[in-house]
């Protein structure tokens, strides 16, 4: 038998249903419906494009384009002519477009692409990034003009089908090579684990760089028959009664959200805005801690539109296991549970006794079929149920490395095959529990973040000096999601330069990485805790910001 | 209602969503001005405008709003 390839039930139902609708795009009031066919049509054409423009089988393509129907036909198009798509995001309206491409500099070199696909207000900046004629660049619009690809060229097994750059900053991202069987080998278990069937319709913004977006939202959706009503980031964010719109208008059944998402959308609920939201069966939490008040506010603010808690439940997911680890079943609420809060302190997940003080945690499931999970301690001995240690995972849906970086990539793996999560959990009756992950990692509304690439944009700004500010990650209770908080040391006193150096810091954030929201903490000099041997010791001086701010 | 007025409003919304009962606005701030201004903020910014004014900013009014005093503006013209 043929190695399997994720466009193999693409083409399937192109013979059997080509006329069955698969993206609902929805942009403010519009919805514009794309069958199977014309999704098929629009790819093929690019497909045509990207081997008539010299596209070799394994040539990566880079895709830089807005919410809309390229993204996913450009994307389909160049698995359908063998090459490897990977979709980054584009800078925000509010970030400055030089800073941003200069950041993505780097990345840009090391992916080296045949193929840039972007949107026209992007062309002239990348063009000036990769000069090489080598890397060719096109624009939506640019594969009307050549016929379909009628021979596909998809790859398929072991074959790498695309790159993720869902972790990181700046052109510090890793890129996450995963092949056709990985990712197959994750749509097979996860459909499985949430019941996942043919007809069943998404209601996602997430955007396609992110691998919740691409992997829940597109791909699965794509190979087990299903439909997508996909909304623009953005556009959720300034009106998330726009997602209860799309559930009810296509009877959704899934929608997978951040931790924050719960939040934002129980604040934000107008009462006279009810949508039913009964045809949904799960919300899956992922990609951020979950916590429990969240799920609860948004049960309790959405109760008149058919929610109940039972539809509410956790995932743990990477990009690396390419997407879900664990998953809590569908049909009963997530289950809770009540952890002593000293034994936690010591390194231990036991149940909290009579009178003790509890910490409720969500568990995030069992792992999905295919994939093995263990807690380790530091040396990479296994740890027994109840400890506290680092989740290392192994099986068919694992990636295959690091793109172009073949040392990390070997160093990834243990002897055994495990690859280490960097991520602190313990195992409860089986239910994976998330306690904490290395200091170094911020997630930020379901983004994964590297406090040192943050702290490098600080160093930039006149009067922060090197060594002298640290990226930290604050649980934020309100927001459901963390704060990113940038505390630097500076010697002024005078009010007016304190606010235009904390200005500074969260303009140069927002510039280079589209995030706004920076909490700028300025402190006296030597305020920041070094090791020893005069590194930041972040674990310290999270304690410490936390501890003066209480 | 006067900008001024509006202005004395926005204060008690933007110290309330905030948490910072000595928060004294200026109009020229942007989201670069404030911890915390996130476009989640923002939004919980609009809600808690128009609960407070008793109107409705739409979208596209507050999609392009950059400084306080264009908040206070479009809240004058809406009251």
């Amino acid at each position: 038998m043929p190695p399997a390839s994720l466009l193999d039930a693409f083409r399937q139902r192109l013979d059997t249903d080509p006329e069955a609708p698969f993206l609902h795009l929805v942009t403010g009031n519009r919805t514009e419906t794309l069958s199977h066919e014309r999704l098929a049509l629009a790819a093929s054409r690019w497909a045509r494009r990207l081997v008539a423009d010299g596209c070799q089988p394994g040539d990566t393509v880079v895709i830089v384009l807005r919410h809309g129907a390229p993204l996913y036909t450009a994307f389909l198009g160049a698995l359908m002519a063998g090459c490897v798509p990977s979709i980054l995001p584009f800078p925000t309206h509010k970030q400055d477009p030089r800073l941003y491409w200069q950041a993505q500099d780097a990345l840009l070199r090391r992916i080296r692409a045949a193929c840039i696909i972007t949107d026209p207000e992007n062309a002239a900046r990348l063009r000036a990034l990769v000069p090489e004629s080598g890397t060719r660049m096109r624009l939506p619009g640019d594969e009307e003009s050549v016929p379909p690809l009628l021979a596909w060229r998809a790859g398929a097994g072991a074959d790498i089908a695309l790159l993720q750059h869902s972790s990181g900053t700046t052109g510090l991202k890793k890129g996450v090579a995963l092949s056709h069987a990985a990712i197959l080998a994750q749509l097979d278990a996860y459909a499985a684990a949430i019941g996942f069937e043919a007809g069943d319709a998404v209601a996602s913004w997430l955007p396609l760089y992110h691998d919740m977006g691409l992997v829940a939202c597109f791909l699965l959706p794509l190979v087990k028959g299903g439909a997508v009503a996909s909304l623009d980031a953005f556009e959720w964010v300034a009106r998330p009664a726009m997602l209860a719109e799309a559930i009810a208008a296509h009877r959704a059944r899934w929608c997978w959200l951040p931790n924050f998402a719960f939040e934002h959308l129980a604040r934000t609920r107008r009462p006279e805005e009810r949508h039913d939201l009964s045809s949904i069966r799960a919300f899956i939490d992922c990609s951020e801690t979950c916590r429990p008040g969240s799920l609860d506010r948004f049960a309790a603010a959405h109760a008149d539109c058919g929610v109940t808690p039972a539809q509410l439940q956790c995932c743990y997911a990477m990009a690396e296991t390419v997407f879900a680890v664990t998953q809590t079943p569908p049909g009963a609420p997530a289950p809770r549970l009540s952890l002593s809060a000293a034994g936690l302190a010591a390194g231990r997940a036991v149940p909290a006794g009579p009178g003790e003080a509890a910490t409720t945690l969500l568990s995030v499931g069992r792992p999905v079929a295919g994939l093995q999970l263990r807690i380790q301690d530091g040396a990479g001995n296994v740890l027994p149920e109840g400890r506290v240690g680092e989740v290392a995972v192994r099986g068919e849906c694992l990636f295959s490395g690091w793109h172009r970086a073949p040392v990390a990539s070997v160093a990834a793996f243990d002897a055994e095959g495990w690859y280490r999560t960097g991520d602190l959990g313990a195992l409860v009756g089986g239910e994976l529990v998330i306690t904490g992950r290395r200091k170094e990692v911020i997630i930020l509304h379901g983004k994964t973040l590297y406090a040192a690439d943050l702290e490098a944009i600080a160093h930039q700004v006149p009067g922060v000096h090197p060594g002298r500010a640290v990226a930290l990650g604050v649980p934020n209770p309100a927001s459901g999601s963390e704060d990113l908080v940038l505390v630097a040391e500076t010697p002024a006193t005078d009010p007016a330069d304190r606010q235009a150096l904390q200005r500074a810091l969260r303009a140069a954030v927002e510039a280079v990485t589209g995030l706004s929201g920076t909490i700028a903490a300025l402190r006296p000099p030597g305020w920041l805790v070094k090791t020893t041997s005069g590194k930041l010791s972040r674990a310290e001086n999270l304690a410490k910001y936390l501890t003066e701010a209480a | 209602m006067t900008t001024d007025e509006a202005m004395r409003g926005l204060t008690e919304v933007f110290r309330a969503v905030f948490h910072r009962p000595d928060l004294v606005l200026d109009p020229a701030w942007s989201a670069a001005d404030l911890d915390g201004w996130d476009s989640l903020r923002h939004v919980a910014l609009i809600l808690a405008a128009e609960a407070r004014f008793g109107i409705r900013l739409p979208a596209e009014a507050t999609g392009g709003l950059e400084t306080i005093g264009d908040l206070a503006t479009a809240v004058a013209a809406a009251a």
